[in-house]
């Protein structure tokens, strides 16, 4: 009980910390570097005392701390600011947005680790074949790879391609339609092609993943099976699938869990790309849009929401390893 | 071999050590530490030069931070410690050049307590660098002096740690210690980590160590058997506090401690007439954590002898004729050998 | 882009008693190094690499004709689409002219020169992605040493500060900053340093950790060496091997941080060329899909470099036998 209250401290600490970083970046730094809030809404042609005026207006004439404090007390409340140039809450922009990168990350999530563990536990078992060689070198040009290329070639391969009636520049005849080239269907107006949508993003984000954990896993693996513990097992008798799910899940598990958790705020970044790339409205999307439409309350949003989300993911990880293995939990020392 | 009375009178003490205590803060809460390790609780006792004096215990009683607090690796928590009568207790690092200079360590691990990645040239010559005494060249050959002296081949000293066996890197660890011509050396188990040839070798290299150069020891160890054959006199610890002190002697004759008796109990020694007439007290179970000590004498819970005062009262420390002295309520008999 | 959480990594300690052969770990290193094929394979590319950005750029600027912004009307076809590899620009008549500029890697969407521009674009994304891992590495080592050495409240707070910076979206922090700063090569320095460091920093904190206990560092205390001297002179040659095989896969992953950077327009300015630009100067307007090598070779070349930096990193980290992995 105590390592909850503990890492959940913790997590406060994260949460404020991140919040007063994104609240430090856009507006003291943007006022700093002259494009204040103020500035922007009222306009080009305002004067000096205009934008005063605004800047009143709007409450970004108060000392720093209290702005921050009332932001912190806002997001608190559910309540992520308002975009002036869209005219509405961010709340309003940023949650379907979210609904968006979270479905595609779910999607992917399942996608990485149900092509990870299985590669990575054969080559674990079969270490130094051709098999195994083959699928590291797989793995460490997945590794290798950036999303924000590999989406695009995708696309275009298995989508667009085939959508054309070719497949690597051979004719194919017909037009196959396996994915649709881009766009989102949200899961309320229809499943299924919800997930049909989804697929060739979450594809293209997974397999990097992919690479990466299956490296972990088969890494994890070979040091197990050379373990002590596996080898009392073996010479008693288990099988080796009875040793693998009983004995090396226990401790596979927990890491694959650990990393996720960490892994969050880097599959964020790589969602970005995804999003751009397949045209789906997800926080990547919105941010990135805000950036370039100079509209700094959706972009501090964003940020603020995506690192809780990610606080909460590392939080949820890591109490989830410590309901799983007992050793986490004891107090050092 | 034993010259326990030669420095007993009127030469001032090398080391005074008094009401020494060493606790560290362990443990993670919330809001800070959660529990104290009552490392060393109230040592005291001197130490002539030339003297050995053995500090023997089984494993977590203290014997290891009192050397490190000797040697101000440790800052004790409280107590005095005197060093050629200078308080070094306290004083910052920039005093204490004269205790570096003066005691040093020869530590327990050949393997650990030398850089792998320096030749061994370098570590033995580290503390005349760090004192910057001499030029580069006075230096190696102040090194190769110590090699020889220490029985290694001077020709050797280019060479890193993992080229040497266990016992040689023990004297280049020795040779280090050497280097400043330091009136006390305080070893820290210096041969539990060698095979059993290896140890004759270094307590040889040790004892004529100590004729040449008149060395005192602080001898830290476990193993009774080398302090009946290498130590002038014994302190005998246990949780942090000091059961007996006695001369070599008097120690293995007559313990006055139930605890010595039980050590001793544990140890053979090749003579049938003393150990029947010890007696069998055998040791049972572990010592206890020094997170939590007992109440009263640390000893009570294992001790055959113990009574309810012994639960309630720690015994102080009581002379017993001459340099023998106990902390126990209910000591052992003086025993009449035959 | 997968941003790995640093696992302790083992130090190589003394290796073998063996008192009677004088190998030195240098030579046992390399022996292992030049045994392993794919690294040295890695090694050689990175170095050619290298010696293309610097040199080979402006060689083959010169020998081309073509300038890396030159732009060749003539570079692109009739309809507007840049040419494929070993291509001649187009002529009057609209078919290639065999005399006319000859473009071994095809042209891009300004039909500009496509090998040039990749030559010239190795500058960019190396520099950005080895300078702003050189500045992480120094940052990381500092903060690291002083956490692992002094332990206790210091530690907690370094390490707090630590996890709580991996927490951040680093990403999309980093859009924003650079954003804020704008583009530009020094502020990409910044930006990916600042979200790059802690790799670094906790290695070398847990390494410096293990290593504090040892028991010739208390030797050296013992001697009376200064808590700096110590850091310096016995901690530091210590943590040279990892912190190397670090610092490689490190810089893959920078490079590909920076890819992404200029892919969104934030890193070096146009119209510097920069991998990360061309490539996206092939994606938008989905000007793939009509030209797939406007944006197959600036990724290709980028997947490439980048494995062959893990792949160093991985043949490293073999050679000095350093336990663990990097993950």
């Amino acid at each position: 009980m105590k390592f909850v209250a503990r890492r959940l401290l913790i997590a406060v600490g994260q949460v404020l910390l991140v919040t007063l970083l994104a609240y430090l970046l856009f507006y003291v730094i943007s006022a700093a570097t002259g494009a204040s809030p103020a500035q922007r809404v009222a306009g080009h042609a305002a004067t000096p005392a205009q934008i005063a005026r605004v800047a009143h207006l709007l409450g970004t004439d108060k000392p720093f701390y209290v702005q921050y404090l009332n932001f912190v007390d806002h997001i608190i409340h559910g309540n992520f600011g308002y975009s002036f140039l869209q005219r509405r809450p961010v709340t309003q922009i940023i949650l379907p947005a979210a609904g968006v990168s979270m479905s595609l990350i779910l999607v992917s999530v399942v996608m990485w680790i149900l092509m990870a563990v299985p590669i990575g536990l054969v080559a674990a078992l079969h270490p130094r074949t051709f098999t195994d060689r083959f699928l590291t070198i797989c793995a460490q040009v997945a590794i290798a790879t950036p999303v924000f290329w590999l989406a695009p070639i995708l696309s275009y391969l298995l989508a667009f391609e085939p959508n054309q009636g070719r497949f690597l520049g051979i004719s194919l005849g017909t037009s196959v339609n396996i994915f649709p080239i881009e766009g989102w269907v949200s899961l309320t107006s229809n499943p299924w092609q919800w997930l049909h949508h989804l697929l060739l993003p979450g594809l293209a984000l997974a397999l990097g993943f992919t690479g990466f954990y299956a490296r972990f896993v088969r890494a994890l693996v070979l040091e197990q099976l050379d373990e002590d513990y596996v080898r009392t097992a073996r010479s008693k008798g288990a099988g080796r699938p009875r040793v693998l799910r009983a004995h090396i899940g226990r401790v596979v598990a927990p890491s694959i869990i650990t990393l996720l958790g960490l892994d969050v705020g880097a599959a964020i970044g790589a969602v970005l790309f995804v999003e751009l790339i397949f045209g789906l409205p997800g926080l990547g999307f919105v941010a990135v849009n805000s950036i370039q439409n100079l509209d700094y309350p959706v972009t501090v949003g964003v940020v603020t929401f995506t690192g809780l989300l990610t606080v909460g993911a590392m939080t949820l990880s890591d109490l989830a390893v410590a309901a799983l293995d007992p050793r986490v939990r004891r107090p050092v020392g | 071999m034993v010259t326990a009375e030669k420095h007993r009178n009127g030469t001032p003490a090398l080391l005074s050590v008094s009401g020494l205590v060493k606790e560290f803060p362990v443990g993670r809460g919330l809001f800070g530490t959660r529990g104290v390790v009552h490392a060393v609780q109230g040592v005291s006792f001197s130490l002539s030069s030339g003297e050995t004096l053995a500090v023997v215990g089984e494993s977590g009683c203290g014997k290891s931070t009192l050397a490190r607090c000797v040697l101000r690796l440790l800052v004790p928590t409280a107590g005095t410690i005197m060093f050629e009568g200078i308080d070094i207790t306290d004083a910052p690092t920039s005093q204490l050049r004269r205790l570096r200079r003066d005691a040093a360590m020869v530590f327990q691990d050949p393997f650990g307590s030398l850089n792998p990645r320096l030749r061994v040239a370098s570590s033995v010559g580290e503390p005349l660098r760090e004192a910057r005494i001499g030029s580069k060249r006075e230096i190696d050959t102040r090194v190769r002096e110590l090699f020889t002296q220490v029985g290694l081949n001077p020709e050797h000293f280019s060479r890193f740690p993992h080229e040497f066996s266990g016992g040689q890197r023990q004297r280049i660890g020795i040779a280090r210690a050497l280097a400043l011509h330091p009136k006390l050396l305080v070893c820290d188990e210096p041969v539990s980590a060698l095979d059993v040839s290896a140890q004759a070798q270094i307590l040889n290299l040790l004892g004529d160590l100590r004729d040449e150069l008149d060395l005192s020891y602080l001898f830290i160890t476990h193993n009774l058997d080398i302090v009946r054959r290498f130590c002038d006199r014994v302190l005998v610890m246990y949780l942090g506090r000091v059961m007996e002190t006695a001369t070599v002697t008097e120690l293995f004759a007559a313990p006055r401690h139930p605890y010595t008796a039980a050590l001793l109990a544990a140890t053979p020694i090749p003579n049938p007439r003393l150990m029947r007439a010890r007696g069998r007290t055998p040791l049972t179970g572990d010592p206890p954590s020094p997170l939590s000590p007992p109440t009263g004498c640390p000893f009570h819970p294992r001790c055959p002898r113990a009574q309810q005062r012994c639960r309630d009262e720690v015994p102080p420390l009581t002379p017993s004729g001459g340099s023998h002295s106990f902390a126990c309520h209910f000591p052992l008999e003086p025993a009449t050998t035959s | 882009m997968s941003i790995g959480s640093g696992q302790t990594v083992g130090i190589a300690g003394p290796v073998a008693v063996d008192p009677t052969v004088d190998i030195s770990f240098r030579a046992r290193f390399l022996r292992r190094l030049l045994a392993d094929r794919a690294t040295i394979v890695a090694a050689v590319y990175l170095v050619v690499l290298l010696l293309l950005a610097t040199i080979g750029a402006p060689i083959a600027a010169a020998l081309t004709g073509h300038g890396p912004d030159r732009q060749f009307f003539n570079g692109l076809n009739l309809n507007g689409i840049p040419l494929s590899p070993f291509s001649h620009e187009i002529g009057n008549n609209g078919q290639p002219d065999p005399h006319g500029a000859f473009f071994i890697l095809g042209t891009d969407r300004l039909g500009r020169d496509m090998l040039v521009r990749l030559l010239y674009g190795a500058r960019a994304t190396l520099a950005v992605g080895i300078g702003a891992t050189a500045v992480a590495l120094v940052v990381g080592l500092v903060l690291g040493m002083i956490a692992g050495y002094f332990g206790g409240k210091l530690d907690a707070v370094i390490s707090r500060g630590i996890e709580t910076a991996m927490a951040f979206p680093s990403m999309l922090f980093a859009i924003g900053l650079a954003a804020v700063l704008g583009p530009g090569l020094v502020n990409s320095i910044i930006v990916i340093a600042l979200f790059s460091w802690y790799y670094p920093a906790r290695i070398v904190r847990n390494a410096v950790r293990s290593l504090r206990g040892e028991q010739f560092v208390e030797a050296a205390r013992s001697i009376g060496l200064g808590h700096f001297t110590i850091m310096r002179r016995h901690l530091l040659p210590q943590l040279t091997a990892p912190l190397i095989v670090y610092a490689t896969g490190v810089v893959a992953l920078n490079i590909l941080f920076e890819a992404g950077l200029s892919y969104l327009g934030l890193g070096v300015r146009p119209p510097t060329p920069d991998w990360g630009q061309m490539i996206a100067d092939g994606v938008t307007s989905d000007l793939y899909r009509q030209q797939i090598w406007v944006a197959l070779i600036p990724g290709l070349v980028l997947v490439f470099t980048t494995l062959a930096f893990n792949q160093l990193g991985d043949g490293l980290r073999d050679a000095f036998a350093v336990r663990g992995s990097i993950r």
